[in-house]
């Protein structure tokens, strides 16, 4: 009787390059996505995923990887602008001229929360336009753009122009 | 109605309810403003404070259409953020621009 294969066992030379290039397409690992994108194909073949991204390959990393190197360098830009955003509105709300207009309840309460919400605006614009613009540089750019402009810290702005 | 269906509009109708505050705060100041300002009343100010979170609303219904639960939820706050954060800036202008309610 013929032993089985162990799982430790090394698997055929041959094999193993075809399942990496049926389930993964060149670069990756370097992007952390270990994961097939079979589905990306529509039909879910794998064969037919293989041979495409034999196809595209050359011509798709010729187009991804300066478009990946830009968005990356808009988010790193972006991060920093959105972080000094964040810490001018940290700001911002300890400031008196940012004190509740009203003080019968529920003002004072409902006023702390916008001011809680306003804080928080930054990160949250930010971790938004991450997440929906994905490998779309331009879009990305324009988004984050239109948040800075809306979220800039005036409270602290004025106070620090006197 | 399906329960994806139901959740987004939980989600937009809970954020109307939030968004109402920086609206309120907005019509607030467009209607008493002018009484201490007089000839000084920043118009442009005040209606940007009125409609900036009505946009933002409109804006963030539009961008979490057909996205995931929790993606909806941080796009509508990051609207509400911005929202809050006009309205607030509004104020601000107003206090030490304007010296209104001085």
């Amino acid at each position: 009787m013929e032993a089985m294969a162990r799982p430790t066992d090394p698997a055929p030379e041959g094999d193993d390059d075809l399942d990496d290039e049926a389930l993964s397409w060149a670069g990756d690992e370097e992007q952390g996505r270990a994961r097939p994108r079979l589905a990306a194909t529509g039909d879910g073949d794998p064969v037919g995923a293989a041979a495409e991204a034999d196809d595209d390959e050359d011509l798709d990393l010729e187009e991804r990887a300066p478009r990946d190197v830009a968005g990356g360098f808009v988010a790193v830009v972006g991060g920093i602008l959105y972080l000094a955003l964040t810490v001018g509105w940290i700001y911002s709300v300890q400031l008196p001229v940012t004190a509740a207009p009203s003080q019968g309840f529920p003002g004072p309460i409902v006023w702390q929360f916008g001011k809680f919400v306003a804080m928080i605006g930054a990160p949250l614009w930010f971790g938004a336009v991450i997440v929906l613009t994905r490998g779309r540089v331009g879009l990305r750019l324009g988004w984050f753009a239109l948040g800075l402009a809306l979220l800039l810290p005036w409270p602290v702005l004025l106070e620090l122009a006197g | 109605m399906s329960t994806s269906r139901g959740t987004a509009w939980f989600i937009a109708i809970v954020f109307a309810v939030l968004f109402a505050a920086p609206l309120f705060w907005g019509v607030s100041d467009l209607i008493e403003y002018p009484a201490y300002a007089g000839g000084r009343t920043p118009w442009l100010l005040l209606i940007l404070g009125v409609v900036v979170p009505v946009a933002a609303y409109v804006g963030a219904a539009l961008v979490a259409r057909g996205r995931t639960p929790l993606l909806r939820v941080v796009v509508f706050a990051a609207g509400l953020g911005v929202a809050s954060g006009v309205t607030i800036s509004v104020i601000a202008w107003a206090l030490s621009r304007f010296a209104l309610l001085g």
